[in-house]
């Protein structure tokens, strides 16, 4: 089989093509790292590849299917990262300037790890807002990400490396981080799966972190398949992660179902949409798509939450608090490194008032209760990603009914709020006839394996499809 | 009716006007209300826009001066201009600093002045202008800024404290009804959210 034309596969026709000796894993590398080089610079979704290094494990891929070991689900596929993931010989750069200074990273991070365990091949480090505090990618030292459906408009951030990478068809699958939005908003402006598991469910050890209490890892795929499985290869407890579950019994065994069912069925799901707060885009797509969705899960019912401005507010201010205090040192050191459209709000963030983080953290509490109370009636609730498409990074405002907004902080607008109780979300791509735009698929704490399946179920019937930008 | 081109900034024109409105300045500091008041166009039609007061006509302006206590405090001129069109009208601008009571002290302002200006026989006139401050930062928060970055050193903000306050006073903002927000005792921090 060609390899360049399995690129554009799934990450489970590729590992199954490398597996039955149809294609090397060393030709699928190459064919991903060929590509890359030609097609790169009109994205900037890299900033560092790992061509010798992934060539290498690649060729140590092929041994073993030679000598007869199975190298795992993932065999041979090419993965990306964002680049605030340790991958064992490169700087961790986590979009900043000041972090090319530090020495290489000396092991992998768990989930790198893990994905390797399973057979993948790390290509490269992806682009990202720097430190994480960006929706746009729009990245001061590294350049902006462009959206490979319209390479006017950014792809997302923090991200949106991660995200273009995918959309593009460099890999099937790339890593990226999410805290108050930064998988789900990039998904919905490239058109792809964007998975963002429950807080606490992958381990974060060896990533750089932005905002302890809210940091979740995720994943981009094109195909619900491959988020299936670079998932399962993923979780587990890890006790170097002091946020992370300590235990993962029946999940691997209702993922397999979930990937092995003949036709999904989501017979017993109680599916609602948020109304309210959640209600109002800017785009008539945007409310077509939930429609849609909405109206193929059966989620009649609409479910307002209680109080979600506050809640917004309150994932505002940890982020300031938790961001400001995480780079106060580096701030002193190196205040003129920073981008400057952030550091600023990072020394606010460093001398915000107890008492406000405080609330803040309590309010997540009572909100956490009130969720619950939700989740007792509902399993799947269905809202848009972003309230508009991806936007041209001269844009300044986002209209809401007859509010201008500044839009840059207002793309979280419908994400922030899920990710202060850490639920778990899958953004599911609707293709518009320009642009694409991405609807969440919000569970309680813990239900990866029914977001999975809705997703794939939604996928069968070809409501929600990733797309492959050429 | 003539279809000469207008002249734009005539240097005599512009000298001429650029004195009087310095002079309108030197007035207005040393709180010369007479002179002040002389300086708009009296008629029903003159106009001014004040930071808090909306002005219509020359009774009203001169009202107000009256009214009005002490002048400006420490008023100073950032930047001024002068654009003349032909012989009889003008515009003249000028951003300013200026101290203003607060509730916490003094807090500095940054103001804007626009004035039209028409030539009549009894000599250049205002017939309307505008007056606003740019929103700032209460001095209050930017005191804090400096306080708490000087308690917990950090010394990266000295040099930027009024931009740093500027984003507690955004945050500031959007913390109101979440403070007000009442929660009970037993709701204390949790963590990770598990089922």
């Amino acid at each position: 089989m060609n390899p360049s034309t399995l690129l554009h596969a799934s990450a489970l026709e590729q590992a199954a093509a490398v597996r039955n000796g149809t294609v090397s894993a060393e030709a699928l590398t190459a064919a991903a790292l060929e590509r890359i080089a030609e097609c790169n610079a009109a994205l900037n979704a890299f900033t560092t590849i790992f061509s010798d290094r992934a060539l290498v494990d690649a060729r140590s891929i092929d041994k073993q299917i030679a000598r007869g070991t199975n190298p795992g689900p993932l065999a041979g596929v090419p993965f990306a990262v964002k680049n605030l993931f340790d991958v064992a010989g490169e700087v961790t750069l986590a979009g900043s300037r000041i972090n090319a200074d530090n020495p290489p990273a000396t092991a992998d991070a768990r989930v790198v790890a893990r994905l390797k365990a399973a057979g993948a091949l790390c290509v490269g480090a992806t682009n990202m807002g720097e430190y994480a505090y960006d929706f746009v990618t729009a990245n001061h030292h590294y350049g902006a990400t462009l959206n490979p459906h319209a390479k006017d408009r950014s792809a997302g951030g923090s991200s949106g490396g991660s995200a273009a990478a995918v959309a593009a068809g460099f890999t099937s699958l790339a890593l990226g981080t999410d805290t108050n939005g930064s998988i789900r908003v990039p998904a919905s402006f490239c058109g792809l799966w964007g998975f963002k598991p429950s807080y606490g469910r992958l381990s974060r050890s060896g990533s750089f972190l932005f905002v302890g209490s809210l940091d979740t890892i995720g994943i981009f795929g094109r195909h619900v398949s491959d988020v299936v499985l670079a998932y399962g290869a993923m979780h587990g407890p890890d006790p170097s992660d002091p946020v992370c579950w300590p235990d993962s019994a029946d999940e691997t065994d209702s993922l397999a179902s979930a990937s092995t069912d003949a036709e999904t069925s989501l017979s017993g799901v109680r599916s609602a949409r948020l109304g309210g707060y959640f209600s109002q885009t800017a785009d008539e797509l945007i409310d077509a798509a939930v429609d849609i969705v909405a109206e193929a899960l059966g989620a009649e019912p609409v479910v307002e939450l209680p109080q979600p401005a506050l809640a917004r507010t309150a994932a505002f201010a940890i982020t300031a608090a938790e961001g400001g205090a995480l780079h106060r040192s580096r701030l002193n050191r190196r205040y003129d490194d920073f981008d400057p459209a952030s550091r600023d709000r990072l020394l606010a963030g460093a001398l915000l008032p107890s008492a406000w983080y405080l609330q803040a953290q309590r309010f997540r509490r009572w909100w956490q209760q009130r969720i619950r109370e939700v989740f007792d009636r509902v399993d799947v609730l269905v809202a848009p990603a972003t309230p508009v498409l991806a936007p041209r990074f001269a844009d300044t405002l986002l209209r809401l009914g007859d509010r201008d907004l500044p839009l840059r902080p207002n793309v979280g607008l419908f994400t922030q709020p899920l990710t202060l109780v850490g639920l778990p979300v899958m953004t599911a791509p609707v293709q518009g006839s320009s642009l694409p735009t991405g609807v969440q698929l919000i569970g309680r704490p813990g239900s990866e394996a029914l977001l999975l399946r809705a997703a794939r179920f939604l996928e069968e019937r070809k409501v929600c499809g990733a797309s492959l930008v050429h | 009716m003539t279809n000469d081109p207008l002249e734009i900034n005539a240097p005599a024109v512009v000298l001429e006007l650029t004195a009087i409105a310095e002079s309108y300045e030197a007035a207005l500091v040393s709180n010369d209300v007479a002179a002040l008041t002389d300086f708009f166009w009296e008629a029903p039609e003159a106009l001014r826009f004040g930071v808090a007061e909306e002005l219509y006509g020359s009774d009203a302006i001169a009202q107000f001066r009256k009214q009005r206590g002490a002048p400006p405090r420490e008023r100073v001129t950032r930047q001024r201009t002068t654009l003349t069109l032909g012989q009889q009208l003008g515009v003249t601008t000028q951003e300013f600093n200026v101290v203003v009571a607060g509730p916490f002290g003094d807090e500095q302002r940054h103001g804007r002045q626009t004035q039209v200006w028409a030539r009549f026989a009894e000599g250049w006139r205002i017939v309307s202008a505008h007056v606003s401050h740019r929103p700032e930062v209460s001095t209050a928060t930017v005191r804090y800024a400096q306080a708490a970055a000087a308690l917990t050193e950090l010394s990266a903000a000295a040099g930027h404290s009024d931009a740093v306050a500027g984003n507690l006073a955004t945050i500031a903002e959007l913390m109101g009804p979440l403070m007000a927000f009442e929660l009970d005792d037993q709701d204390e921090i949790a963590g990770v959210f598990r089922p």
